[in-house]
């Protein structure tokens, strides 16, 4: 991801959790940046997350804030799982005292 | 294809919608306090998803989901009945539930694989939600069916009285072999198929009984309007603060 704005959407907190930024989150799926319009992927932790539209709107506030154009889509053409969660943000996590939920597959079969 | 693919898009989106309603109907009134959560956050997840396939009908051309979800009378919606009914005793609450959401959970699986890329890329999402969802009506089934003679005895009765309804899910579309053939939807004959497998599957675990599938009588309806006296009431409390103001922007 463009540093600069890797900088930029790690500004943005989870509302619920405030100590993880969207990127560390892993909802933040894709970033292209073409001259000064910055298009954004967003994919929701699960299907009724009712964040979702705060989230893309302080995604769009923090990059228009930087003087670029924002392009944000929420898709699901990744899936969100707790794996998409980065090494930082796992730290982050604990520090704040949650823990990741365990890895079901082999029950939910 | 977009009229088949919309038939198929609305029936499991009214589907969420109005079961989502009923579980959160659950909300401050469960059995236990585990329980009252777990309705309403099965509530919060099936009113997301049929969100999000009321946004993927926007994009095809309908209305707004807002519009779709609050304007519309009984006799436009095409959910199944089970999924209308009162909730009654938290027995037959359970019985709906493992039995609408074990036919969920399959629907979504081969959903994943559909020819229709937005749709399958949903499913996919979806899919591991119901499997949260499967695992709760798993267990509850498996816990309360071989429990007392009274939990026995009152999930047998709920059982019975849900099965037919249970039945309407699969409720043909007169676009089966349409969707079929474009490798969108293998079709309601063989989701009901491997449905009952699954059924029987977890039944066996317990100490209630299954009738002999002959013997049940189908209700259908729902899919095409035709509903029972309680949907009306339900769309009439949904959107009571929607159409106070339709436009307000909240």
């Amino acid at each position: 991801m463009n540093p600069t704005i890797l900088h930029i959407l790690e500004t943005v907190k989870d509302p619920e959790i405030p100590v993880l930024s969207l990127v560390d989150l892993g909802v933040i799926t894709e970033v292209k940046v073409e001259g000064n319009t910055v298009l954004v992927k967003m994919t929701p932790t699960f299907v009724g997350c009712p964040a979702m539209d705060y989230m893309k709107a302080e995604v769009e506030t923090a990059l228009i804030q930087q003087g670029y154009i924002p392009k944000v889509t929420i898709t699901f053409e990744k899936s969100w799982s707790s794996d998409l969660i980065s090494e930082k943000g796992k730290a982050a996590l604990k520090k704040y005292g949650l823990a990741r939920h365990p890895i079901l597959n082999s029950l939910l079969i | 294809m977009n009229t088949a693919l919309k038939e198929l898009l609305y029936k499991m989106a009214d589907d969420q919608l109005i079961l989502g309603h009923r579980n959160s109907e659950w909300t401050g009134m469960g059995p236990l306090l585990e329980e009252d959560i777990a309705f309403s956050s099965m509530a919060q997840d099936k009113i997301g998803q049929g969100l999000a396939l009321y946004t993927l009908l926007q994009t095809l051309g309908e209305s707004d989901p807002d519009t779709v979800a609050f304007t519309r009378n009984a006799n436009q919606f095409h959910n199944c009945i089970l999924v209308e009914l009162p909730n009654q005793e938290y027995d037959f609450s359970l019985i709906r539930h493992f039995l609408f959401d074990s036919a969920e959970a399959l629907r979504f699986e081969y959903l994943s694989h559909s020819s229709y890329e937005p749709l399958a890329q949903l499913a996919r999402k979806i899919r591991g939600e119901l499997r949260y969802h499967t695992l709760h009506a798993n267990t509850w089934m498996k816990q309360l069916g071989s429990a007392t003679e009274e939990s026995i005895a009152r999930l047998q009765n709920a059982l019975e009285v849900a099965l037919p309804y249970a039945l309407g899910i699969f409720e043909a579309s007169p676009y089966e072999t349409e969707l079929i053939d474009k490798k969108i939807f293998i079709g309601e004959a063989a989701l009901k198929e491997k449905w009952v497998s699954k059924i029987e599957s977890v039944i066996n675990q317990t100490q209630l009984h299954l009738p002999d599938w002959k013997t049940l009588t189908p209700v259908y309806g729902g899919r095409i309007g035709k509903h029972s006296e309680h949907l009306q009431p339900l769309l009439d409390e949904m959107s009571e603060v929607f159409r106070i103001d339709p436009a307000a922007e909240w």
